[in-house]
């Protein structure tokens, strides 16, 4: 077919489509660019570019002001020279042409030497390397000929060379200088006005480096769309090759482009922007940036650093990146993509509306919302006590121990990576010897629900909860418990060890002895007050509990300063416990036997031995069990001959008979299924059936988590393992019916469904871990919401976790799900973990931590006093309302007892009056004890010495401050010697701290006090150091097995000597060392016997007994400890301080200065110590650490006829000239 | 829980009507205005131009939509602006609509007779605008026109019902019925009925006014489904958006060729040249078919760019062995294979039937003697190859698709269109094996321990289905004319193809009607039919 001009379609509408056509690939081409250009991280940048311009603009400004303010003159000044200098080239333009012509001719001469001078030296080692090769080849008499002639004529010309060269370099020199002054010496007067403008130069600097790279005109050139040439914006990432991600097939390296957007997160200054107002939360600087920890800096000195990011803090952002504390996918850029999770519905919502926020389900990691990111510390301090500054953590840590939780739910342990807590120890009484405690009655109701008799209780209920509430579980539920109950009474033995109760008692004392040795520092005697009853019980008050507060210690009865020390709950509220026993006289006995040695019943109980005397702990028996006892709440469980009961124990019977046989004994019986009914129903005892369902009870509960019970020794916890529950798979989890459960609920004012915030409702919907686990927490049974259909789910099917107290606080829930959402089992590379960087002193404080809690040492005993904080800038004088008498009496007071030596930082000349230089506007934190309230102001006796306005208070100072203005930081620990002294100075309206005495010593310094080993053995074996004080060390049954007993102490005596930084786990003592000893002998003679002189003659025996020396002071005087125990018990440079001065140690001890800092010495000391006060101390001090050796020296000179012991001052001791 | 219908979903809506209304309107306008090319007739042949476009109408509707453009451009800067460019569109629409539509009543052309053709006796067709042979007798331009416009402002009405917040969501009970009456069963026997139903009325569907109610009949039922969250989200999965378009596009080429080869079979019954003939024999390399592909290339990279932008590729979480997605599919085009999969043993869904896909389609032409249809499409002269390769690729291939993309959820189970993918959702797989069927129902016995004597039954009914159905075929004289003509060796590879073919659709009717788990099961050797 020949060619035509027609065409198959019509070329002008193809034109048409084509002009169309190509104008809209333009359009989705120029689209397509934009959409590159616009990519929300890009747009961050180029608004953080605009932020930070603007503050860099700022910074220039304050600089310049700055400059302006401080330099400005000296600025004008310089100017002006230079200007004048650069006048001078021309006005002495003929000069400086001449010095020029003669600089550039002697500056020939310099080259051409300089050269020449180079040329020779290669000359000379050339031949030295020839002459070298001659002596290799053996040519001695050529080389020796070579060097005299070639070498020697080489040296000569490169010598002179250099001194020709050394004289022309001189005289360049000075030519050089001329030529300067001739200009004026420009140069240096503007190197000295570059010193002054440094500052705002450096900044200017900054701006234009900036300008070039992202604000400038040619950055903004360079970043236009399509552009892109070397673009401004730049994705930014931190690398992190060790931190690695779990692939699931391979562990990949981290890589976090969180700085993409967050540009200021590690930039200083980045708080505010450049007009002072708070910056936008994407550009902020990481709140912990430059504060939160401490380093040390070159000089040595300890300095504060950034928690977080800081180059020079503990997690610096380059090798640590964002995503492995936050979470979140690091490598998206994109708000949705990069996994960020609101903290709040209103965030939720905020974030929904500007992003288009919502929950990424395929990032098994996602960012922990704010009030979880605590959990992250856990991956890498598997210690937990080791971070103190995550409250929350701490605080789930301690509830997780404190309410056994690892019963039930391994957490660590062998093959585990991340904190191991199979050493916490079951927190429940041993149901051992049950039968010889409680009546059983009492334990029906208790099982049944243990809130209802102490709504605070440890034990959670495991009845009455919403999987077995419905009327149609009550058989059952009671038909368990008259189960378990049967069991535990009927595996019962009884305890070995108990003996009769003393006949007589007396309840008066009981009471009195109850508070006196410090029962109160774990235990509370209160009534409940209806609010504290749980919500689920509010129904059932019992109309019979009417307390009486008088007859109990109800912080209602102590002063109102201690009230809070009067409700320790780390053991139970003993106010009820008479409603527990069998009968009064059973009760008694048990009590008292408990009380004097809660061993026998239960060996690792957390209750310690008291070491009190049978009379005392049968007296406090009586007292207790002489308080009438009630159930705040009606809790009723039918008897076990009802037909409710019977049926459901058939029921339950038949149940587990027909799953698996009937057990009788340790032999298993199979039963036909046709034959199950008739065999439960006839051929069964019910003592048999509640045995037989007893025992499949308890280990359907799993009570042996918490319990010694008899038969379940080596039963398995049955919880699920938490190791790795933090990045436990969602689609893992069973979440039920939960949303049925909660749209089931009515809805309070705050959107809460049956407590469950909105927040948390949410998240239940969304199917995340955070929804499952506090719903898990707050009620743990709700997943059987609508299963519980006996056809659905059988009835040892149905989940068992129970309900604890606190499943209605929020935030109680919430810190136990900070501490296992952190449980990832993540494997950190070991260079990040702590103990990379741990020196042994970090480790034992955190491990002694840890045994501080689990022994509640701090019940008694303080670890730090209050603190009073006055912020930065505030003006001293409104604080201090006596400043100026606080350093008079300060001052003076060091009259009397001040020894140079002891106090080298300190002076003091009573002619001169101390010098207070202005404040410098820093904070100022004081430590001590409040001693004195007047109206608003406070007194506090320090603690801590601290230097304010140059004048440094010692301990023992008093400082008057308006409690009104100082921040009041609790102190801690000590909370049963607070209420006690409270108690006591209110009751005889003495002095508060005179009591301390007599209570457990606040243990500040305990580490600087004793030594390791001592204390170590003392833990194990306390004795009475202090004869008079009435409240005892008790004896902690230590270690979870008998073997770790020992490893306990030492880490509780390594942590006080760690905490204060000085030696551990052993001490040497050189001052029991010959060396050290002769030598004072040598300047003192008779140096040890002069010591035990100054105890046996001083005022030492009036408290102390030494030797034959018994104490002199009578009753009166309190009787101080037993000299003997000094020698292992103090560490020498403590000990010194503290005979020179105990109140500078211990403000309220009874123990005086007893050398005088001056004053004529004593007359039976040496004249070798006169005027030498501190002497005399070290010699005491010498003296008690050697103590045996004084001893010995003593008897041995007795021995010698008494004539030849010469009492008069400075004779030589016979005994000391024998040796 | 979610919700259905959220104001993003119905504002979504909106425009989805919007543009269902400015196609409706558009095809009146078409209709109504443009010339008309008769279906068949040679370009030269056209027909006459009958109304002209009024320019005032070409304004009102390009400017409207261009001030709707500019606002939705400049949205950031004014208040509303999206919403009041949707009214500015929908106020086009409907005026194109209306005066398309007025204009066609306004004229009321009577039936042009002379474009009516054939001697076939029937109502009235709606294909009138375009012509052809074989469809009926052609119906007036004007009703076609009211009606698209009726359609039009119909779907435009629901469009402004939702922008205005309007909640209409498909009724509660059609959910639960189709969701109900919706199994792997009902819906691959219905296809197979509908495939079958296609070929037997395939001259009514190829009638354009058939093909436009589907057409807007199914963009109805689409819009209402999306009201229904469940819909939504497995529809708009970025994944299963393209088979959502492959939907589309397969339905409308499968209504072409059936249309042109219904066409050309009544043409050529009435010795008329088919369509094709009618065409020039050759057109020009340049610009007829260069030009075109560069414009298709053009629309075609815009179209990428436009989906690329759109509709980001979709990141599910890192690949693990311990936690498979559920469901784990594999890729669209493989979905069909994976269907296969709950029919078949690995090897033979995933190795022997693919193979035989392939190595029967490279067969075909050796096998195929028939030179009818060459160059044409037609239906009547090849009835057996087209409805074998069209059962076995709309139904085989692309219904299977589409149930293991859209129906096939968490576990594999299925799940109704409008019906919650829920995890836990368990459907017991009760099947069995023939032997448990021969030896323990039927004879009552245990199974031999020996596994082929245990597999015999299933062993004789394979056997008797390679040997004796070829035999049963041979009674039927079309495939005696294929033995006679293309001789035994042609023969017994069609047969064979083809009772491998039958043999996926059979499987599922023994899975369904007696549970059959295997014909032959020998675990023992991992060798199971």
């Amino acid at each position: 077919m020949p060619a035509t001009e027609e065409t198959y379609r019509r070329q002008p509408t193809l034109h048409v489509i084509f002009a169309i056509s190509s104008i809209v690939m333009m359009i989705v081409i120029v689209w397509m660019i934009m959409a590159d250009h616009l990519r929300p991280w890009k747009t961050f940048q180029r608004e953080f570019h605009k932020i930070e311009e603007a503050k860099l603009r700022a910074t220039e400004k304050q600089k310049l002001e700055e400059q302006k303010k401080l330099h400005q003159s000296k600025i004008d000044d310089l100017n002006k020279r230079i200007e004048v200098a650069n006048q001078s080239q021309y006005t002495n333009a003929g000069e400086l042409k001449k010095v020029e012509a003669e600089l550039k001719k002697v500056g020939g001469d310099y080259e051409r030497l300089d050269t020449a001078k180079k040329f020779q030296k290669a000359e000379l080692d050339s031949q030295r390397s020839l002459y070298d090769g001659m002596i290799d080849r053996d040519e001695k008499r050529e080389a020796r000929l070579y060097r005299q002639s070639i070498i020697v004529e080489s040296e000569r010309k490169l010598n002179e060379l250099s001194l020709e060269f050394e004289a022309t370099d001189k005289q360049y020199q000075e030519l050089k200088t001329k030529r300067e002054t001739l200009l004026g010496n420009v140069d240096e007067l503007v190197k000295e006005r570059d010193g002054l403008t440094r500052e705002v130069d450096r900044v200017q600097r900054t701006i234009d480096q900036k300008e070039r790279q992202y604000f400038g005109l040619r950055a903004w050139l360079r970043g236009l769309p399509g552009i892109d040439l070397v673009p401004p914006d730049k994705i930014q990432q931190i690398s992190l090759p060790d931190l690695t991600i779990n692939y699931n097939f391979k562990d990949v390296p981290r890589y976090d482009r969180c700085t993409t957007c967050h540009q200021g997160i590690d930039r200083l200054g980045y708080e505010t922007d450049a007009n002072g107002e708070k910056m936008k939360a994407v550009f902020a600087a990481h709140s912990h940036l430059s504060s939160g920890a401490t380093t040390i800096d070159p000089r040595g000195n300890k300095v504060t650093a950034g928690l977080f990011l800081d180059g020079n803090g503990p997690h610096p952002i380059n090798s640590f990146g964002c995503t492995i504390c936050h979470g979140g996918q690091g490598s998206g850029t994109d708000f949705t993509f990069a996994s960020h999770s609101p903290n709040t519905i209103k965030q939720k919502e905020e974030w929904e509306h500007e992003y288009h926020w919502h929950e990424m389900h395929h990032w098994d990691e996602p960012m922990l919302p704010s009030r979880f990111l605590e959990s992250s510390c856990l991956k890498c301090h598997h210690n937990v006590t080791d971070v103190p500054q995550a409250k929350k953590l701490q605080a789930g840590f301690e509830r997780i121990t404190k309410y056994g939780c690892t019963g039930c739910h391994t957490i660590g342990g062998e093959g585990s990576f991340g904190p191991d807590l199979t050493d916490e120890r079951a927190v429940g009484p041993n149901l051992g010897h049950i039968a010889s405690k409680v009546s059983r009655e009492w334990t029906l109701k208790w099982i049944k629900n243990p809130h209802g008799f102490r709504p605070d209780s440890r034990m959670p209920r495991f009845y009455g909860v919403t999987n077995n509430d419905s009327p149609a579980d009550q058989p059952k539920n009671h038909a368990e418990i008259h189960a378990i109950t049967h069991y535990l009474f009927a595996t019962s033995t009884p305890p070995k060890e108990f003996g009769e109760a003393p006949a007589k008692s007396d309840p008066e004392k009981g009471k009195e002895l109850f508070l006196q040795k410090g029962c109160m520092a774990c235990h509370s005697h209160r009534p409940y007050d209806k609010n504290e009853v749980q919500l689920a019980d509010r129904g059932d008050l019992n109309p019979n509990y009417k307390p009486d507060p008088s007859t109990t210690f109800d912080p209602s009865g102590f002063p109102e300063s201690a009230r809070q020390y009067a409700k320790a709950d780390f053991g139970p509220n003993l106010s009820n416990m008479s409603a527990k026993f069998q009968s009064r006289t059973d009760g008694y006995k048990w009590l008292a036997n408990w009380i004097k040695t809660p061993e026998a019943y239960h060996p690792k109980s957390l209750m310690p031995n008291l070491q009190l005397s049978a009379q005392d702990a049968a007296d406090i028996a009586a007292w207790i069990i002489s308080i009438p006892g009630e159930w705040p709440v009606q809790v009723d469980v039918p008897p076990v001959d009802s037909p409710e009961v019977k049926q459901g124990l058939d029921e339950l019977v038949k149940h587990y008979v027909s799953k698996g046989g009937f057990k009788r004994g340790e032999k298993l019986e199979a039963v036909p299924l046709s034959e199950v009914d008739e065999f439960v129903e006839s051929k069964l005892s019910r003592d048999e059936k509640l045995m037989f369902l007893g025992e499949k009870t308890i280990s359907r509960l799993g009570c042996f988590g918490c319990h010694t019970i008899n038969g379940f020794e080596n039963a398995k916890p049955i919880g699920t393992p938490l190791n790795d529950w933090g990045i436990k798979n969602a689609a893992k989890l069973d979440f039920g019916h939960i949303t049925e459960y909660l749209t089931d609920q009515t809805s309070s004012d705050d959107h809460a469904r049956d407590g469950t915030p909105e927040f948390y409702q949410e998240k239940l919907e969304e199917h995340t871990r955070t929804g499952f686990l506090y719903q898990k927490l707050h009620r743990p049974r709700s997943y059987d919401y609508a299963k519980t259909n006996e056809d659905i789910k059988a009835w040892d099917d149905r989940l068992r976790m129970p309900q604890f107290a606190w499943a209605n606080d929020d935030k109680a829930v919430e810190e136990v799900m900070t501490f296992v959402l952190g449980l990832t089992s993540e494997k950190i590379a070991s260079k990040y973990l702590p103990k990379a960087h741990y020196k042994p002193d970090q480790f034992a404080v955190a491990e002694g931590q840890k045994l501080l809690n689990r022994y509640n040492c701090t019940g008694c005993h303080v670890l730090e006093m209050p603190k009073y904080e006055i912020a930065a800038g505030k003006a001293l004088e409104d604080v201090f309302t006596e400043f100026d008498t606080n350093v008079r009496v300060s001052y003076n007071g060091r009259a009397n007892d001040y020894l140079k030596e002891f106090n080298p930082s300190l002076t003091f000349d009573p002619k001169v009056q101390p010098e207070l230089k202005p404040h410098d506007g820093q904070a100022v934190t004081i430590e001590g004890m409040p001693i004195g309230l007047f109206e608003n102001e406070l007194t506090v006796q320090l603690w801590k010495p601290v230097t304010i306005r140059g004048f440094t208070f010692s301990v023992g100072d008093n400082l008057t401050v308006d409690q009104t203005k100082v921040n009041k930081i609790a102190g801690v620990g000590g909370d049963f010697a607070w209420l006690y002294s409270a108690y006591q100075a209110e009751k005889t309206g003495s002095d508060f701290a005179s009591f301390w005495n007599r209570l457990p010593p606040p243990l500040l310094r305990e580490g600087k006090k004793v030594q390791t080993p001592w204390l170590t053995s003392f833990l194990n074996d306390p004795y009475a150091i202090r004869p008079a004080v009435n409240l005892r060390m008790p004896k902690f049954h230590y270690g979870k097995l008998d073997g770790l007993a020992a490893k306990e102490t030492a880490m509780i005596a390594n942590y006080f000597a760690a905490v204060d930084g000085t030696e551990f786990p052993y001490q040497t003592i050189p001052e029991r060392e010959q060396s050290y000893l002769s030598a004072l002998e040598a300047k003192h003679p008779d140096y040890l016997g002069s010591g035990w002189d100054l105890m046996a003659k001083g005022a030492c025996i009036q408290c102390h007994a030494l030797g034959q020396h018994k104490p002199t002071g009578g009753a009166e005087v309190v009787n101080g400890p037993d000299l003997r125990q000094v020698s292992s018990r103090f560490r020498p440079g403590f000990l010194a301080e503290w005979l020179a001065n105990p109140k500078r140690l211990v403000p309220f001890t009874a123990m005086p200065q007893n050398v005088p800092p001056h004053g004529p010495p004593p007359p039976f000391v040496p004249k070798s110590f006169e005027d030498q006060p501190s002497a005399m101390v070290f010699a005491i001090r010498d003296t008690l650490l050697n103590y045996v050796n004084a001893v010995e020296q003593q008897l041995a000179s007795q021995a010698k006829p008494a004539a030849a012991k010469p009492a008069a001052a400075g004779a030589t001791k016979p005994g000391a000239s024998e040796e | 829980m979610h919700k259905d219908l959220t104001p993003g979903v119905m504002t979504g809506l909106a425009w989805y009507y919007l543009f269902a209304a400015v196609l409706n309107a558009a095809a009146a306008a078409y209709v109504s205005y443009m010339e008309i090319v008769s279906e068949g007739a040679s370009r030269v042949g056209l027909a006459p131009r009958t109304r002209r476009l009024p320019q005032w109408l070409v304004t009102t509707f390009f400017g409207l939509y261009g001030v709707a453009i500019l606002l939705i451009l400049f949205r950031d800067f004014l208040s509303d602006a999206t919403r009041i460019a949707y009214f500015l569109c929908a106020a086009a629409n409907l005026i194109l609509g209306i005066v398309a539509a007025s204009d066609a009543a306004h004229f009321a052309e009577l039936r042009d007779e002379g474009h009516g053709r054939g001697n076939e006796v029937g109502g009235p067709s709606l294909d009138d605008h375009q012509p052809a042979v074989g469809l009926g007798q052609a119906m007036n331009r004007t009703l076609w026109t009211l009606v698209w416009g009726c359609v039009s402002g119909v779907f435009q009405v629901l469009g402004l019902v939702y922008m205005l917040q309007g909640e209409v969501s498909l009724p509660e009970f059609i959910r639960n019925g189709v969701n109900y009456v919706s199994g792997p069963t009902t819906f691959f026997v219905g296809s197979t009925v509908a495939f079958a139903a296609m070929i037997r009325y395939r001259r009514a569907l190829a009638n354009g006014i058939v093909a436009w109610w589907l057409t807007n009949l199914s963009l109805l039922a689409f819009g209402l489904s999306m009201t229904d969250f469940d819909f939504r989200d497995i529809v708009t999965k970025p994944d299963n958006v393209p088979i959502v378009g492959l939907m589309v596009l397969v339905g409308f080429f499968t209504w072409l060729g059936l249309r042109r080869a219904v066409i050309n079979d009544a043409r050529m019954a009435l010795g008329q040249p088919n369509l094709e003939e009618l065409e020039p024999e050759k057109t020009l390399t340049w610009p007829d078919l260069v030009y075109t592909e560069l414009i298709a290339m053009v629309a075609l990279t815009i179209f990428l760019v436009v989906w690329g932008i759109a509709l980001q590729a979709p990141l599910e979480q890192p690949a693990s062995s311990t936690t498979a997605p559920n469901p784990s599919k594999a890729p669209w085009y493989f979905l069909g294979l994976q269907e296969m999969l709950v029919y078949y043993d690995p090897w033979m869904a995933g190795v022997v039937l693919p193979s035989l896909i392939v190595v029967g389609l490279m067969a075909m032409p050796f096998i195929d003697t028939n030179k009818a249809g060459n160059g044409y499409y037609t239906i009547d002269q090849r009835k057996f190859a087209y409805i074998t390769f069209q059962y076995g690729f709309l139904v085989l291939w692309v219904v299977l698709i589409l149930l293991g993309t859209f129906l096939r959820g968490p576990n594999w189970n299925f799940f109704g269109p409008y019906e919650y993918w829920d995890l836990h959702k368990l459907i017991p797989l009760n099947n069995v094996n023939l032997s448990d069927i021969f030896w323990v129902q039927i004879l009552g016995q245990s199974k031999p321990p020996n596994f082929f004597l245990r597999e015999v039954p299933g062993m004789i009914v394979v056997a008797a289905y390679f040997l004796v159905v070829p035999l049963v075929l041979l009674q039927i004289k079309f495939f005696q004319k294929i033995l006679e003509q293309g001789g035994a060796i042609r023969f017994i590879v069609l047969v064979l193809l083809l009772l491998f073919m039958a043999s996926l659709p059979l499987k599922m009717v023994l899975r369904w009607t007696i549970n059959l788990k295997y014909l032959i099961g020998i675990p023992e050797y991992f060798f199971n039919i």
